[in-house]
């Protein structure tokens, strides 16, 4: 259920941002520009892309080197992911403070011709970090649970 | 400082964290020991690597590829290239060769396209054309590379995006080589098949009847890249609106000439679309943020100056930036190289007097290759998982074709009109 909110709402995302180019660049194409356009366009994307990478993160798109976890004993490679998970849980946590302190900061700030406030934007900082920390905490604990595959 | 960033993202990217987390962690010292930097810093470099015009072709182009994907365009096109080039000694290898040619045009993504063509045509190359299973695998992953050059490739839009370098006129670039890199290559399957004795896959010519009607059939395919120069030569649209009438236009063939686009595909080309979008969104503003604390720490400059200390000689300089993009091509994926090495090494180059858009696709190309070499090539753990192939069988099928590599690159770097033709013609 919560997974498919998720993707509902970057299906929608995506489905606008294509529109809102496609509608600039006909509009242009025309000689009537449209300038809110595109802002619209960039600020969607930019939540279109946090919903995106926590999405991506449930399907374990995030790679990285597997040459050494593959190599270790089934014990000691679970141990590794889990303080993996920590360690990256960690990094978000530290900067989830100053994703907050950033978004009241950039609150007053007014952004382009539709004046959009700062806050919009970098709220989904705010956003994309808890959606990541909850996807890890899901998976730490689906990580120990399960016994160390042979 | 640069040293030990360079230390714990290694070190970070050894124990298995992903890429993308390797790179937040590896800055993180600069804004914490410096002082000078606020980590709300940070947070806006990733908030503005977003906020770029150029950028949104990505997820455009990649959707536009899921979207041809599903409409059935795939196994059109497999029909055409088996009539095109099925009749040449080792068949199906050169069906392989051509296709990744002509759906370079459309999925831009060496590693998907690889995967896609190992489901689709390596069982039947082993069992009926004659190959082994290594070199099966070995003529799949070198053929993929050629999506790499092909308009519109992500990692083009990539390298434009992140060092400002014209995409349209990367794009444009792109075509002569991937053309050139396809008869390379396919020469080199010729030359493999008639040694090891591997079957052509159609007994006899295919009469032209049937071409023309297999040609009518992915003509919609076949179009695009053209309609995308015709495009930029008379500045109708900029790669991000080409983006943009893609997916239209791949609904559009999907819903009204093949209709085979149904709601199911529809859904699972855009799930398939959101998930690759946030794996290299995660990556570019990662990437940002470490790029900025590079900057910061003056990297460019002492890379530049280690490397003119070395040496002025531009050819040597180049060598030397191409065997640095070789060895961490080796180790890390596409975009994460293109997005993190490519700027780094790109002003020295400039400086010794190379065109941007010309190292744009030799520094592309030569990432993709990467993909290719043990111990850790994404493209050759794709295809040789596929195929149940190991990587050592793997390095031995591919001897020939990093060969034909290797000549072809140097081909690539002596005459740069090969790249800059194009671009300086139409645009």
């Amino acid at each position: 259920m919560y997974q498919r909110v998720e993707f509902f709402c970057a299906a929608l995302l995506l489905a606008t941002v294509v529109l809102l180019v496609a509608v600039a660049s006909v509009a242009r194409a025309i000689g009537s520009p449209i300038i809110w356009s595109i802002e619209i366009a960039q600020l969607l994307f930019l939540w279109l892309c946090i919903v995106s990478i926590d999405l991506a993160m449930q399907q374990n798109r995030h790679f990285g080197l597997s040459l050494l976890l593959d190599n270790l004993p089934p014990t000691v490679k679970k141990a590794m992911q889990v303080i993996n998970m920590l360690i990256v849980m960690g990094l978000l946590a530290y900067l989830f403070q100053f994703a907050w302190i950033n978004m009241i900061l950039m609150h007053p700030r007014l952004d382009g011709a539709l004046q959009t406030p700062g806050s919009l934007f970098h709220a989904s900082m705010v956003v994309g970090i808890v959606l990541m920390l909850r996807t890890l905490a899901v998976q730490l604990v689906q990580t120990i649970r399960t016994k160390a595959e042979a | 400082m640069l040293l030990l960033i360079a230390f714990l993202f290694v070190i970070f990217l050894v124990s298995g964290i992903p890429v993308a987390f390797a790179l937040g962690l590896a800055s993180i010292p600069v804004f914490v020991l410096t002082g000078t930097m606020p980590p709300t810093v940070a947070i806006q470099k990733m908030v503005n690597a977003t906020q770029s015009y150029p950028l949104l072709a990505v997820p455009f182009f990649i959707f536009a590829g899921n979207l041809m994907n599903a409409t059935g365009i795939t196994e059109r096109l497999v029909k055409f290239a088996r009539l095109l080039t099925g009749w040449l000694a080792g068949g199906l290898g050169q069906v392989s060769i051509v296709l990744s040619l002509m759906m370079g045009g459309i999925s831009g993504s060496a590693v998907a396209d690889a995967s896609m063509e190992a489901r689709l045509l390596g069982p039947s190359m082993m069992s009926k054309g004659g190959y082994s299973k290594s070199a099966a695998a070995a003529v799949l992953a070198f053929g993929s590379i050629i999506t790499a050059t092909i308009p519109p490739s992500i990692g083009l839009i990539l390298f434009g995006f992140i060092n400002e370098v014209s995409i349209g006129r990367l794009f444009l670039a792109g075509i002569i080589p991937g053309v050139l890199l396809t008869t390379c290559l396919m020469l080199t399957a010729w030359f493999v098949a008639k040694r090891n004795g591997y079957v052509s896959d159609l007994e006899e010519l295919p009469s032209f009847a049937q071409l023309l009607e297999s040609f009518k059939e992915s003509v919609w395919a076949l179009a695009f890249p053209i309609i995308l120069i015709i495009g930029f030569r008379f500045g109708f649209f900029t790669a991000t609106e080409a983006g943009a009438f893609l997916v239209f236009y791949a609904l559009a063939i999907g819903i009204f000439v093949y209709r085979e686009l149904t709601l199911d595909r529809l859904y699972d080309a855009m799930k398939s679309t959101i998930s690759d979008l946030g794996m290299v969104m995660l990556l570019i503003m990662m990437a940002a943020v470490l790029g900025y604390a590079v900057t910061i720490e003056q990297g460019p400059q002492q890379i530049a100056q280690l490397l003119t200390e070395l040496t002025q000689e531009p050819y040597v300089i180049l060598v030397l930036v191409l065997l640095l993009l070789l060895v961490s091509g080796v180790f890390l994926e596409g975009a994460a190289n293109i997005l993190l090495v490519t700027p780094i090494v790109l002003p020295v180059l400039i400086q010794a007097g190379f065109n941007p858009v010309h190292m744009g696709i030799l520094m592309v190309t030569l990432i993709n290759i990467g993909g290719l070499t043990p111990p850790v090539g994404v493209i050759m753990f794709t295809v040789c998982g596929i195929l149940d192939v190991k990587t050592g069988e793997f390095s031995i099928a591919a001897a020939p074709y990093f060969l034909a590599l290797l000549i072809f690159l140097t081909v690539l770097i002596l005459f740069p009109a090969l790249s800059l033709f194009m671009p300086d013609q139409l645009m």
